[in-house]
């Protein structure tokens, strides 16, 4: 399955990246919200994406938000990765669009749990 | 807030697994590393944990500097953003430690304090000073 992670936080980042490519994903790594924008707005684009909330320019909602209204076909499933610690900007979260979240720092076995909901819905 | 009242035992915070904030004394700072636990989240590539070690022991020292520059210029915008950074990246090894001072550095920021946002860098970089050994210790596998 081919994935957009976008996270500014390079250890974050590779971690991400590392585990997925070990898993059999094709993954499509960039810094910001604004460039995960620009991937996810392609013809050809990853029907899923693991977004980091807080990031510079866009943010993981604002890309949530961005992609739902601009691009509701073909569906993508958009994960939040958050080191929020108040949980009612979660609520925020999901209704920019996002289909589900996971709080830093996630567990690996969780987020194969839900790429496989990711999976199943697409 | 002022920031008068540090080292306020009251304000300190840690992560608990489900994202709840804890509260900590400060000596609760130090970390406890655990490269059993940190090794099952990389599905134990002890080569992966070897390179992700190398890369925070590169951008740690970076985001303290950026940190102490922003808190020079009185930026508190990017002393938040560097010290979330910080929190991100140290939770990926369950350096719990450094996470909490972070986030404690980051919300002396969105709360505008400087003065106690000065305190909580000097903890913060205690921390990692201290977190970093550890690391590089753990990618030996000389630590349990």
């Amino acid at each position: 399955m081919k994935i957009l992670i976008a996270d500014d936080e390079l250890v974050s980042r590779r971690m991400l990246q590392a585990l997925l490519t070990m898993w059999g994903h094709e993954v499509i790594s960039v810094q910001d919200g604004n460039a995960a924008y620009e991937v996810l707005k392609q013809v050809d684009a990853p029907r899923v994406a693991l977004l980091d909330w807080v990031m510079p320019g866009k943010d993981g909602v604002d890309v949530c938000r961005a992609i739902r209204r601009e691009r509701p076909e073909p569906y993508t499933f958009m994960l939040l990765l958050t080191a929020k610690d108040a949980k009612e900007n979660l609520i925020e979260g999901l209704e920019s669009g996002a289909d589900d979240y996971l709080i830093k720092p996630w567990d690996p076995n969780e987020l194969k749990a839900r790429l496989r909901t990711g999976q199943r819905i697409l | 807030m002022s920031g008068g009242n540090w080292p306020g035992r009251e304000r300190r915070a840690n992560f608990r697994a489900d994202g709840e904030v804890m509260l900590k004394s400060p000596s609760q700072y130090d970390e406890k590393l655990d490269r059993t636990s940190i090794l099952e989240r990389l599905d134990g590539s002890q080569e992966l944990l070897a390179e992700l070690i190398q890369l925070f022991l590169e951008e740690a020292p970076q985001l303290i500097q950026a940190m102490r520059a922003a808190l020079q210029q009185g930026d508190l915008q990017a002393l938040g953003r560097n010290a979330h950074s910080m929190k991100g990246a140290a939770s990926n090894f369950l350096a719990y430690g450094t996470s909490s001072a972070a986030l404690r550095l980051e919300q002396d920021a969105k709360n505008g304090d400087l003065d106690s946002a000065k305190a909580s860098l000097a903890a913060l970089e205690q921390v990692v000073e201290r977190l970093l050994p550890g690391l590089a210790n753990l990618c030996q596998g000389s630590v349990k």
